[in-house]
């Protein structure tokens, strides 16, 4: 229709038979053209030399020059009346115009600057004072449910007007014409669509990449904050001149989409189904609701359009058949294949030039990992995409940084590559031993046994890096910043998924072990006991297998087994599981440290020590093992040197057991005030342990009245904590139960401290400082002769007679002329 | 209903350069456009309100909606709806000129309201019937008055309806406009022009 001007048949007027033909006419035609251009008094002459010998052409644009005028100047052609010029069409076509200066609001419109299945977005401004600010304003088009889109818009505003975000156009206001018809009113953004901008810019697949990054980015964001687009596309994702990415219509599909109201009224089909065909994800084709994985889908075909230049579908004809059975079935073409496809208007020369790169370049550079992260984007099943726009831009972040993206994660060469790729160098000695291992199957003559073991050894290592670099992979995978409660993970969480990635370690039984052992550590830090000794004797069993018995790697398992029984109060098992530690490997720094801090415990100090500083020796900056070295001298009441070491450590890791310890110090230091300052600071790292509440109540208690009042609520809180733990051991531990006795009886609390001391004495417990603690808990409730008969005991038993003196709950007994007596 | 599945056939039929599609569909939006326009004249804009959208639904949400017209082919479709509107304006003319001659039949059910007045009725007889031979002669011309006359658009959204330059569209205007302005008005004046 639109082809050059065709030549039919000489119109005829009255009986002239004039003879052009069409070279006459094309010339003529041309020569108007030319001629338009000339200005005005010289067109005669131009015309006399332009068309000397060609008086018809000449006579024929003379003519239509006068007409032109003529039509001009009358008013020629003037527009039909207003209600039938274009208003009609447009109200046909449901895209009636406002004309500029038509008022909406208090908005006055400029003009329109775009149309959509929605309606028709107009420029207009908004009035303040002397200035006007330009904004977007959206009519949505008549046909739409305005009462229901009215009061969706109410319910929905508060949660778009507080999506901010610098790449998110910021819905402003909303409301109904004059005519009934609802309108939004946005941001107005100046700038080109993301796709027009990277083919004018020529943008490089990098820089392309980095772009639609922080559009995924927005996206999340908007996620995070329950608001789904519903209708990304190119149009909705302007680039600024200055490069900066900007979204539109952030929630508004939703708004006139009737299927997310609650209205029970029914729905027509078409309505239904107002997407955009080429973007939309085949639930939305299906007219199922869409969600932040209809977003990741729709993302999915503008990567795959910046990418190759194409759409991942082509539709032959609109019909909802075609569109429903492509989008819901035919798997596309990678993006890398599209780009040489012969189809559309641009050429693979022409795409690949607008991405500065050859067609074939074009294709080498997105197959692969590109291909894969479109694809997965692209999945039929929402389940299947990115979970997130949060985790697609995050792979496509691994890709510009050359690590494995997730996408691709499937194949085991696939790693091998990408670990290769970011190893180059080491990575080909090591693939080189490896393939001299495949080689040397049948080539063993030429090759020494030491030769091939070293080469095993290197390919081993590889094999367990790419394994381990997977299941971190698959732990990161796991931890996603988008979640509601950001990076925080219980420990369990964390548990479960390192469990849920043990297997990607099938094949590098250290690794798995190690990683069982560490995901055992954080199970007896969470008081998950059981889960831990069953995950030992798993990593003890692979071991085994593996390693063989006599294996020294076999001894930090081992180790962590006594942790276990050590947090279960089997001390003798305990004891012995890390001197098996210590056997299997002496330099085992962690078998040394625990089971020194083990006789800590258990009262057998000189063993404590040789075993602490054989840890230290092994590792002299672990703050870990300073800071028991300071236990040491803590338990022995060197407090001088306790204290040189824990104002260290605490300084350095901030170990909350520093801390308190340090507390403890300045409480027999009898400066109450700084004792409870660091119980404090250890109170803020760690409130689930009984003791600190409790040590923390008796610094206050002993700092007077005012601090008395005070101490009533820690120590409550550390007999509640105190009993929990009572119930996590699963026995009545007369350690436990002595101590909550003293703090009942700090609360004046008589008949309680009473039933607990009362308790103890049954269990007929042999560690001295149970002793001591009854004898304390006894005195504070005013029972002199019985605290003294406990405390001798006390004493008896290996309480050193020194560290009375340092109690100020001791002051009165000291001071008893019965104490004095033997 | 069958209707609205015919509509989505004929239209990818008529897409697809069948004829007979073609007629149907014109008949379609003929019919439906002649109703809007009809509307549009009696100024009934409270009711408009309650009215269209049954109206507009049935015909153009139901064209539209139902096969996503894509943004290409909404133009396209401007370019189309233009054209219609052209015969609903010619035809309502011609009738009512007929009736005026006392010779014509209304074959409508309905009584239609006059368009226009009486001096524009004749201006567009006469510019119909000169578009015509412009037609043949250079087709985009034609369509470049259809579009901006009849169907009121502007010469942006000509040149999106007919995949032209705006550049063109301003040129194919004033040609346009020159030639049929020595055709419809030179014919009684001094007959300038013998093309």
């Amino acid at each position: 229709m639109e082809g050059p001007t065709r030549f039919v048949h000489p119109p005829r007027i009255e009986g002239m038979e004039p003879l052009i033909s069409p070279e006459d006419w094309d010339e003529i035609d041309r020569m108007f053209d030319t001629v338009l251009d000339v200005p005005e008094p010289d067109r005669a002459a131009f015309l006399a030399e332009a068309c000397a010998g060609r008086p018809l052409v000449r006579r024929q644009v003379e003519l239509l020059l006068v007409a032109g005028d003529e039509a001009k100047a009358s008013d020629f052609l003037a527009p039909l009346p207003h209600q039938l010029n274009g208003s009609s069409v447009r109200q046909f076509m449901g895209e009636e115009q406002l004309p500029a200066g038509e008022k909406v609001g208090v908005y006055e419109i400029v003009r329109p600057i775009g149309r959509g299945g929605m309606g028709v977005v107009y420029l207009a401004e908004r009035p303040f004072g002397h200035f006007k600010k330009p904004v977007a304003l959206k009519v949505v088009k008549r046909g739409m449910d305005t009462e229901e889109i009215v009061q969706r818009f109410r319910f929905e505003r508060q949660i778009l007007a507080g999506l901010e975000h610098a790449h998110i156009a910021r819905l402003l206001d909303g409301g109904v014409t004059d005519d009934g018809l609802p309108y939004f009113v946005m941001e107005y953004v100046e700038g080109k669509p993301i796709d027009q901008y990277c083919d004018d810019k020529q943008l490089t697949i990098r820089q392309r990449l980095k772009l639609f990054k922080a559009v995924c980015e927005a996206v999340a964001y908007a996620h995070r904050n329950l608001v789904v687009h519903r209708d990304l596309k190119p149009g909705n994702v302007m680039v600024s001149a200055d490069g900066e990415v900007k979204l539109l219509d952030f929630g508004i599909a939703k708004l006139v989409d009737p299927n997310s109201s609650t209205s029970t009224v029914p729905i027509t089909d078409a309505a239904e189904r107002r997407m955009t065909p080429e973007y939309a994800a085949p639930e939305q084709v299906r007219g199922e609701a869409a969600s932040t994985a209809t977003d990741v889908y729709a993302l999915g075909v503008i990567l795959y359009e910046l990418l190759s230049g194409r759409r991942p579908y082509r539709f032959k004809t609109r019909l909802l058949t075609e569109i429903e059975e492509k989008i819901c079935q035919e798997v596309p073409g990678r993006p890398s294949t599209a780009v040489l496809r012969a189809e559309g208007d641009e050429t693979p020369d022409e795409i690949g030039r607008q991405r500065s790169l050859s067609p074939e370049k074009l294709r080498r550079v997105i197959a692969g990992d590109l291909d894969a992260i479109t694809m997965m984007a692209l999945k039929k099943e929402p389940e299947l995409r990115y979970a997130s726009a949060g985790e697609l831009g995050r792979d496509l972040g691994r890709y510009l940084e050359r690590r494995p993206v997730r996408a691709a994660r499937d194949t085991a060469a696939y790693r091998l590559r990408k670990f290769v790729e970011r190893y180059r160098t080491t990575v080909m000695v090591a693939a080189f031993a490896a393939f001299t291992i495949v080689a040397g199957a049948g080539t063993t003559w030429w090759q020494s046994y030491e030769k091939r073991q070293e080469a095993r050894r290197v390919q081993d290592e590889i094999l367990g890096k790419n394994a381990t670099i997977e299941f971190i992979t698959k732990i990161f995978e796991r931890v996603d910043p988008d979640r509601p409660q950001g990076l925080t993970f219980t420990a369990t969480e964390l548990i479960d998924i390192g469990l849920e990635g043990m297997q990607t370690l099938d094949g590098v039984p250290e690794i798995q072990a190690e990683v069982l052992n560490k995901i055992g550590k954080v199970s007896v830090n969470a008081g998950l006991v059981d889960l831990a000794d069953s995950l030992h004797r798993v990593a003890y069993n692979i071991q085994v297998k593996a390693l063989g018995p006599n294996h020294p790697s076999l001894s930090m398992t081992v180790t962590r087994q006594g942790d276990v029984y050590e947090y279960r109060g089997e001390d003798e098992k305990a004891e012995a599981a890390y001197l098996d530690a210590i056997a299997r490997d002496p330099s085992n720094s962690v078998a040394h440290n625990n089971l020194g801090r083990h006789y800590v415990g258990v009262g057998r100090y000189e063993e404590a020590r040789s075993h602490i500083e054989r840890a230290i020796a092994i590792e002299p900056h672990n703050t870990l093992y300073q800071s028991n070295l300071g236990s040491y001298y803590y338990n022995t009441i060197q407090w001088d040197k306790a204290r040189e070491i824990y104002l260290q450590t605490a300084t350095i890791d901030s170990f909350y057991v520093d801390f308190a310890n340090l507390g403890t110090i300045y409480f027999y230091d009898k400066d109450y005030e700084a004792a409870a300052k660091w119980y404090n600071e250890a109170l803020r790292q760690n409130d689930k342990d009984y003791r600190i509440w409790a040590y923390y109540g008796s610094a206050l208690y002993w700092q007077g009245e005012t601090g008395r009042a005070e101490s009533t609520g820690p120590l409550r809180r550390g007999i509640t904590l105190a009993e929990e733990r009572l119930t996590t051991l699963g026995s009545r531990d007369p350690e436990v139960l002595a101590q909550i006795a003293t703090y009942y009886a700090l609360m004046r609390d008589v008949a309680s401290t009473r039933r607990y001391v009362d308790e103890v004495l049954a269990l007929k417990s042999e560690a001295p400082f149970v002793w001591y603690d009854l004898a304390s808990a006894v005195e504070t409730i005013g029972e002199r002769d019985e605290a003294m008969r406990l405390m001798r005991i006390a004493i008896n038993k290996g309480v050193p007679a020194e560290s009375l003196q340092d109690d100020p709950g001791m002051v009165g007994l000291l001071a008893d002329p019965a104490w004095g007596e033997p | 209903m069958k209707k609205e599945h015919d509509v989505t056939q004929v239209l990818i039929a008529a897409s697809q350069g069948n004829s007979r599609a073609s007629e149907q569909l014109w008949s379609i939006v003929y019919n439906e456009l002649r109703r809007i326009a009809h509307r549009q004249l009696m100024g009934e804009r409270d009711r408009r309100l309650l009215s269209t959208t049954g109206l507009v639904h049935e015909a153009y949400l139901r064209l539209v909606d139902d096969i996503q017209i894509s943004w290409q082919d909404r133009s396209h479709f401007f370019g189309i709806a233009s054209r219609v509107m052209r015969r609903v304006i010619v035809d309502n003319a011609r009738r009512h000129c007929a009736q005026k001659r006392g010779g014509g039949l209304m074959d409508e059910s309905f009584d239609e309201e006059r368009f226009l007045p009486d001096d524009r009725m004749q201006e567009v007889l006469d510019l119909d019937e000169a578009l015509s031979r412009l037609t043949e002669l250079n087709p985009r011309w034609s369509q470049v008055v259809e579009c901006r006359y009849f169907g009121g658009l502007s010469e942006e959204e000509t040149a999106e309806a007919l995949a032209v330059s705006v550049r063109t569209v301003e040129r194919d205007w004033v040609k346009a406009r020159a030639w049929l302005y020595s055709h419809i008005r030179g014919e009684k004046q001094d007959r300038m022009m013998n093309v």
